[in-house]
Formats: C-alpha cells, structure tokens, sequence
C-alpha cells in the first residue's frame, strides 16, 4: 500500500479540472439514480464516447463518481415514491417507504444516506487494503461455490417475502421462470422463445425491473390522485444520524457493509443481491424482525450500506485482475481500452496513476455524495407532497426512454408496460413483488453455474457438499430456512 | 386556446418534416446508423467507435457515424439491420458469431443476407494451459485429450467462438476430446484457468499479453498460464516466440475479423462510399493506436474480394458450427 | 379486513395459463448434450412448482367464499370502491404514446409534448388554471430529453 501515490492523487483531483468532473459525476449520478427507469449503467454507457475527448485520468474520475452517485441516488425514489431508482434499491422501498408514510421521510432518507457513505467507506478500506489476496480468492470460486451462493440467496426469498409463504414461493418462481426464455446460458441455443426472434435476447432486467416496480406503482397511485396527501407536515427532523444512533447501529453497519463488499467482488453478482443478502441477515439477527417491511431503521441501514459497498466491492478484481466486478465496471474496462489502457493484472505496474484515481474517486466521491446528499435531504424530502398529476406522467417518460436507450428496442418499452401491469395485479392478489426480482435476477446465474458444474463433472453433483465454501454456504441457506421457523415453533411454543 | 393551436401547428409542421425528407440526393445526407449488436464497452463496441471516431477525423462524411448498441442477444441487431430500409444509411457490425449461429442452426438468417462492405482488424486465438500442468506443446494437449478423452476440462462459451476454436484444434487429431464446459469469454476463462477450475482454454492474442505479460514485453512471473500455440497464419507480433499451428504442422487457421455489413439491396454508391469512409478511418492514427494495442492486424478488405473471403470462412467454419451445436 | 379472494383467483388462472405456455414450449426443446439436465428441465419443474402454488392459493381463496360470504359479496368489496378511471386513463393514454412511437411518424419530442399536456391536463380535469405548469412540464421534459438524448449522448431515440 502506497499511501504517498493516494495523496498525490487525491491532491491531483481535488487541484485541476478532475475535481469539476467528480462534483459532475456525483451530482448527475444521484439525480439519475433518484430517477425512476433512468439507471447508473445506463448514464456511464452513455457518457462513455463523451469520455472519449478527456484525459484518462478525467474519464475515469467521471465514470467512478457516477457509479457512486447512482447508487446513492436510488434511495431517494425508493424512501419517497416506493419506486426504487435503480435496481439496488430494491429492498430499501421495504422499510424507506412505510417510515416516510409515517410522517418521518428526513428520518429515512438520512438514515438511508449514512448507510451508504459508511458502506462506501468500509469497503473503500478494503480495496486499499486487501485487493490482491482477496480477488486470487474468487478466481477460486468455481461453478459449485456459485451455485451454493446463490442457492443461499434464493433461500432469502423465503425470509424477505411477507405474509404467505405460498406466495413468496409464487412471487419468487415466477420471477425464475420468466428470466428463462431466451438463449439458453448452458448451451448457447435458444429455448422458450415461441419462435420469435425478439425473445432470442430474453427479457432484460432493467424493462421487467421498472415495469414491476415503478409502472405498477404508478397504476396504483393514479388510483388515489384525487385524495389529499394524509400526512400535510414535512417532518425533516433525524437528518443526521446522532452518536447514539451510530452507535446502536454500527454492527448492523458494519455487517451490512462487509457482505456487500464481498458480494460486489464476485463477477457477476451485483449490488442488488448484496442489498438482498446483508437485509435478510440483519432481519434474522434483529431482537424485532417484525418490524421489518414496517418501517424498520434496521432495514433501510442494511440495504443502503451492502449496495454502496459493492461499489467498492467491485472494484477490487477490476484492478487486481482485470475482471469486471459488475457491469458498470465492465463498461469501466471497455472506456479504459479506449484510452488505450489495458485493463489487466499488470494495470498496477502500466498505469497506476489510473488506478490511484479509481481508488481516489472511490474515497472523494463518497463524501461529496455525502455532503451532497445531507445538505438537500431537506428539499429532497418536500418532493414527496409534489401533485401525482404532474409526477406521474413525467416518471412514465423516463421510464420509457430509460427501457428503450439500455438496448435501444422498442420491445423493451412494451415489456415493461406489460410488467407494470403484471406488476399491479400481483399486489392486487397480495403477492409480494420482492422474491420476483430476486429470483429473475439469480435464476439465470443460478442455472448456468449448476449445469457448467454438472459439466465439469460429467453430471456428478457430490463436488457441492465436498468442496469447503461450497459446504459453508449449502450449511448456512439450510440454516437460513430453519432458523426463522424454529424461532417461530419456539415462539409459538412459549404463548401456549 | 391559444397554445391549444400553437400545438397543433406545431404537430403539423414536425408531420411536414417527417414526411419529405425522403427525397434521394447525393449520399450522405443525414447521419449514419451503425448497429453495434452487442452492449457498449465490448470489443465490437470499441471496434465501432474506433471507426467512429476515426472517420470524424479523418473528415472523410460530412456527416458523423452514430452507434446504436442494440443488447440481448447479437442477433437481435444483426436482424434488424437485414429489416432494415436499404437506403444507405443503416450498417451492421459483426463477426464471425454471425457465421457460428448460422451454421449451429441458432439463427435462420445468415451473412449471405447482408451486403458486405468492409472487413477489418483480424486477430486470431491462442490454446492455453496452466503453467503447473506439465503441457508444453500442442502436441502434448492434444495427445492427452485422445489418451484420456473428454477429462480434460475446456473453458468455453458454447455456441461462440471459442467454442469452435477449441473444436476445430481437437478435429485435428482423431480420437482427441476435451470437456466443453460452460464458462464465459476471455476473462471468464481467464479467471477460470488461473483458479485451475479449468484446464484448457483459448484467448485472443491481445488477452494472452494483457494477462501474462509486465509492460516492458517479458513474462509476468505471477501468472499462472501459458499460451501453446497461435492459430493465424503468421506469428504474434506481440508474442514473436510462440509458434504458429502451421509451423507445428496442424492445418489450423482460426481468425477473427470485424465485418461492416449492409441490409441486402442497398445502393452501390453508399456500400462504397461508406467502405471508403472505413478505409480512411483505419490510416488515422486513432486506429492505429487501437490495433497496435489489441494485437489486430492491419488491412481491410471490401468489395468482390470480401466476398471470397467470407466464402473461404464459411466453408471452414460451417462444419465446425453444426458441431458446436451436437456436442 | 381487506378481502382479496376475486384478485386471486384471477390473478393465479392468468400465472397459470403462462406456465402452460412454458410448459408447451419447453416440450419442445432437446436432451443435453453437454450435461444430463439439459435446458428443459428447469423451467418445466420451476413451472410445475408455480402451478401447484397457484391451485392452493386458488381453492384457499374457493374455500373461503363458499364458507364466509356470497360471491356477490366478494365483487362489492373488491372490484367497487376506487374509481379506476384515473388508472385507466394513465395506461391507456402511455399504451397510445408507445405505439405511436413505434410507428415512427412523429418525432419524440412532439410526441412526448403532446402527451405529457394531455396526460396532465386529463389528469387534473383540464381545469384552467393548470394549463400553464401543465404546459412548462410537458415542453420541458418533451423537447428537453429529446435535446439531451440527441445534441448531448448522440444517440437514437425511438423516432
């Protein structure tokens, strides 16, 4: 570690044109991030030719304080609107949205805020401290490891969903079953896609995501325009979290961020498993996980800081390695080659100003994030009583153009309007939308790891419970499932 | 009421627009549209927009190139591009996955439905092992796979290219049979090799230097793999000590080049013009910088000749495809 | 409490009528070739799962009409109440918007101006005096993201 070359770099960003271009990043990237249907990945794939006229250096400080700006940026749509702005913030509408119905949306959003810069930071310490070991430790993480992960996650389904488990069960199968037409990850020929080549590509995650979750909410709050706000006083006290907060809630924190950290340096996983993955742990460990998916601190805290720290998270292999950790690193590596920088093992020893730019940006762009964040939570907070009438239409605008400009079809807007309908009558019947993005998005993973396992072995499954992370992980999701129902059997036990 | 009319002139004016501006003049005269079929950021991408930038400064269009990434899968776009009004000014860019889905029997269109404009930046594959895994030559990977067939482990993406790379080294020796297993592109396997969950796979040349090699050109002793051999017809500039599979005296010759395609039926004088817009990119030295960098070669091929040689390609890479697809 | 019986019998026949879709399909497609699963059985068994789910949940919800109320009953509760007209001019005014975007005769801007005015003003019963603010939204959004998306990012919007 070479603590010299961070300042010089952190003094080369904060004293030239980079620093213009790190206050540009964040600010974007929240505003991006809070926008429904508009995403992080979208909004760097854009800005990547724009790069293209920049010094390296530049582009990349631009590029890493978007990636942090956005994933920030998505708790605000998801605390205030319940429509989360990027598909990391998915778990934080669970508990953000119920605690700012309560009357208290300074509180979520603060709370959601320094979440996220504690994440940032804790996983920001990892990838200056523990890079090399710990990316050499994921390339040993073969197709059993994975598949026992995710088998571990989908499990999580089961504790996320509230109420009947038959539909969480319902909820979450579904989301598998519709990420499966498309090609086939196994065998790279096309199945499920009733002959029509438009389905070749499958049904991406972005138009399912902000059918699901945004349209369908948009149906249901064009529902009640017409009645008045019930909570008419903007309640921004709790904006910054006190000592004792901080310190109530450091291990959650801590834990929180740690997970996210490590699942953001797998390739391949994203930040949205990360937030489902540290939720699940801190409602299982919580003394009140009823009060989960109610408005619960715990909640919005675990959420906000695993996606954040999967930033940092990813960022690790990319550096180390040269794997892209998520696809916004990848996007990362293609605006690197086109600089003419070979992203790879060596990036250290060709280019490490860069990679002391990446790290830099990681540390700066939080705390302008942060500063950002906490000076306008105030305002951000008063969008809430804006008139749905206006709200409304402008959201389905973005949501449009955000399905249409990822893949540039105009199938994908349709996919999400049908998804924004499917999305609407499943909360109708009372099934809860959580599982069907957790299982549309680990599904596809979840499969090709098995069958590439299953390959490597000639069809023996045995590997799975031989191999030490692979058995650690199977071990943990059996006691995931059990846990909570022998609380429950205890529990009930006791009242009788 | 007033706006109310404000708009509807407006509407009829942009209905004007959008109705007469179909009149042919001389080409071009509105911007070009090249379909990427894959997301932004991959090699194709950056292929792309090397071009892109390269005809911007080279000024050879008085009208810029626009790229359209069209995602999910490569053949969505390719299909598009086929629908596509062959007025001039929609344009493909591929490569030989086009062929490979074709001849597999995954798409039912192929590259005889496009018009060929250009094809540029060969580069071809390199067979890797471990360093730790007591194979030093071609030879030795493929004498093990027909001793022990189907044990050792072949990191691939199946269907894609490197699926036929390493299937069309294993026809070369009856009876030789490795494991296809399903893992990903180069970095994938990359990652996969270096963790030792596979035991062979094949990179592009590019690959093999950013992986193994320290700036200066000698070997990093950190890695943990090593290329056998290189399927193009001369040797690696950038690896000038690995043999090629002719000199070992296998007839493989696997390479990869990025073609410029045209819906069918579009007019000569744009399929030229943009084939020499093409060729003036590739003498800039934005595009020079980006070949040296990645390993292509240089050169581009168009017209009559482009046919022949996409013809020669097929015939070598159909059968292999329709293997790809059985096993 | 709220009654949900009607929605879940609907909702669970149209999630079963998808999974037969799946099923059909899936019939269809080879055995591995490179591993014993192959691509069928997933998504015929994730399918299956799905569909047996649905029938408990639909002869739950049976059981519970037949024993506390009358159908009739169950309608009253569940489908009256809410007016739904400002949801279905909200779906039906986007489904208009898309597909004349697909059929490319109008640029986005103009499109996405037009829709955004009438959407709002619908919306508030084109009363007059939100006429101005509908206007300023829909001219900001319409022409600003068609401006941002084509002079800015250089790419293609739905034309």
């Amino acid at each position: 570690m070479d603590l010299n070359a961070l300042f010089i770099a952190i003094q080369q960003i904060l004293s030239t044109h980079a620093l213009l271009m790190l206050l540009l990043g964040t600010g974007l990237g929240i505003v991006v991030g809070a926008i429904p249907g508009l995403t992080g990945a979208m909004l760097i794939a854009l800005t990547l030719p724009l790069t293209f006229y920049m010094t390296p250096f530049n582009a990349v400080v631009l590029l890493v304080s978007m990636y942090v700006g956005a994933i920030s940026g998505g708790l605000i749509t998801a605390t205030l609107m319940r429509m989360p702005g990027t598909p990391a913030a998915v778990m934080t509408t669970f508990d953000g949205y119920p605690m700012a119905r309560s009357g208290r949306p300074g509180r979520a959003l603060g709370l959601g805020i320094t979440a996220s810069f504690v994440g940032g930071l804790i996983a920001w310490v990892v990838l200056l401290t523990i890079t090399q070991p710990l990316s050499i430790l994921a390339t040993r993480f073969g197709p059993f490891e994975y598949f026992s992960l995710i088998m571990m996650a989908m499990v999580l389904i089961a504790s996320v969903s509230e109420g009947s488990l038959v539909k969480g069960l319902i909820s979450g199968l579904l989301g598998m079953l519709i990420s499966m037409p498309g090609v086939d990850p196994a065998s790279g020929m096309p199945r499920l896609t009733f002959d029509w080549y438009v389905l070749n590509g499958g049904l991406q995650l972005l138009p399912v995501l902000i059918g699901t979750f945004a349209v369908s909410q948009i149906i249901a709050d064009a529902l009640d325009i017409g009645k008045v706000s019930q909570n008419s006083r903007v309640d921004s006290r709790g904006v910054l979290m006190s000592l004792a907060d901080l310190r109530r809630h450091a291990v959650n924190m801590i834990r929180s961020s740690f997970i996210g950290t490590w699942i953001g340096i797998l390739p391949g996983i994203g930040a949205s498993i990360g937030s489902v993955v540290a939720y699940t742990a801190a409602k299982n460990i919580s003394k009140t996980p009823e009060e989960f998916g109610k408005g619960s601190e715990e909640g919005i805290i675990a959420s906000e800081a695993a996606n954040n720290a999967t930033v940092g998270g990813a960022l690790i292999p990319l550096i180390a390695m040269g794997i892209p950790g998520s696809v916004i690193d990848a996007i990362l590596i293609g605006a690197l080659t086109i600089h003419s920088i070979q992203p790879g093992p060596t990036l250290f020893l060709t280019n490490a100003d860069i990679v002391w730019g990446i790290i830099a940006t990681c540390l700066l762009a939080n705390i302008v994030m942060w500063l950002m964040m906490t000076s306008s939570v105030r305002y951000i907070a008063k969008l809430i009583y804006l008139p749905r009438s206006y709200v409304l239409p402008v959201v389905i605008v973005f949501c449009v153009v955000g399905s249409y400009a990822l893949n540039n079809t105009m199938f994908d807007i349709w996919v999400m309007l049908g998804f924004g309908v499917i999305g609407f009558l499943l909360e109708r019947a009372k099934i809860p939308l959580g599982p069907f993005v957790i299982g549309f998005v680990l599904a596809p993973l979840g499969e090709e790891k098995l069958r590439s396992g299953l390959m490597m072995t000639a069809g023996d499954i045995t590997p799975m419970f031989t191999r030490p992370f692979s058995l650690a992980f199977t071990l943990a999701a059996v006691v995931l499932l059990v846990w909570p129902l022998y609380n429950d059997w205890r529990r009930r036990r006791a009242n009788a | 009421m007033l706006r109310f009319r404000y708009l509807l002139s407006a509407m009829a004016a942009a209905m004007l627009i959008a109705t007469t501006g179909t009149v042919q003049a001389e080409w071009p005269e509105k911007p070009i549209k090249l379909i990427v079929p894959f997301k932004a950021g991959g090699s194709s991408d950056q292929m792309g927009r090397v071009v892109q930038a390269g005809i911007k400064e080279s000024e050879a269009l008085p009208h810029p190139v626009t790229i359209v990434n069209v995602g999910g899968h490569y053949s969505i776009g390719a299909r598009r591009v086929m629908e596509a009004k062959p007025d001039g000014y929609n344009f493909l860019l591929i490569h030989l996955a086009l062929m490979g889905g074709q001849g597999s029997g995954a798409l039912d269109f192929g590259w005889k439905d496009f018009a060929p404009v250009a094809s540029v930046g060969e580069f071809c594959l390199m067979p890797m092992v471990r360093k730790d895994s007591g194979i030093d030559s071609l030879e030795q990977l493929l004498d093990q796979a027909k001793d022990k067939p189907d044990s050792l482990i072949f990191g691939a993406n199946l269907g894609a290219i490197n699926h036929m790379g390493g299937l069309m080294l294993q026809e070369t020796t009856p009876g030789a049979k490795f494991r296809f297993v399903q893992i990903g592109g180069g970095t994938a396997n990359y990652t996969a090799l270096t963790g030792a969950q596979t035991a062979v796979t094949v990179l592009s040349g590019a690959e093999v230097t950013k992986f193994t090699r320290l700036p200066d050109g000698s070997e990093n002793p950190d890695s943990q793999i090593k290329p056998l051999a290189y399927t193009g017809s001369e040797r690696f500039s950038g690896l000038p000590d690995v043999p090629t599979t002719q000199e070992l005296g296998y007839d493989v010759n696997f390479c990869i080049k990025s073609w410029f395609f045209a819906p069918k039926d579009t007019p000569q004088e744009a399929i030229d013009g943009f084939a020499a817009a093409i060729e003036k990119a590739t003498q800039t030295d934005t595009y020079q910088d980006y070949l040296v960098k990645n390993g292509f070669a240089n050169g581009i091929v168009t017209g009559e000749e482009m046919l022949e040689e996409l013809q020669a390609t097929w015939d070598r890479i159909e059968p292999i495809a329709r293997l790809a697809a059985q096993k | 409490m709220e009654q949900r019986t009607i929605a879940e019998i609907g909702v669970c026949s149209l999630i079963i009528i998808i999974c037969a879709l799946i099923l059909w399909q899936a019939a269809k497609l080879p055995p591995g070739s490179f591993e014993p699963l192959g691509s069928a059985p997933v998504p015929q068994a994730t399918a299956g799962i799905v569909i047996g789910c649905c029938l408990i949940v639909m002869v739950k919800a049976i059981i519970k009409i037949r024993r506390h109320h009358s159908l009739a009953h169950h309608v009253r509760d569940e489908l009256i109440g809410r007016s739904p007209w400002n949801a279905i001019y909200i779906l039906g005014g986007t489904l208009a918007y898309v597909a004349l975007l697909q059929l490319g005769k109008l640029s986005f801007g103009v499109l996405t101006f037009a829709f955004l005015l009438l959407l709002i003003m619908t919306l508030n019963r084109f009363r007059r005096h939100s006429l101005l603010p509908a206007t300023i939204t829909a001219a900001l959004f319409g022409f600003g993201i068609e401006f941002l998306f084509t002079r800015v990012f250089v790419v293609d919007l739905p034309v």
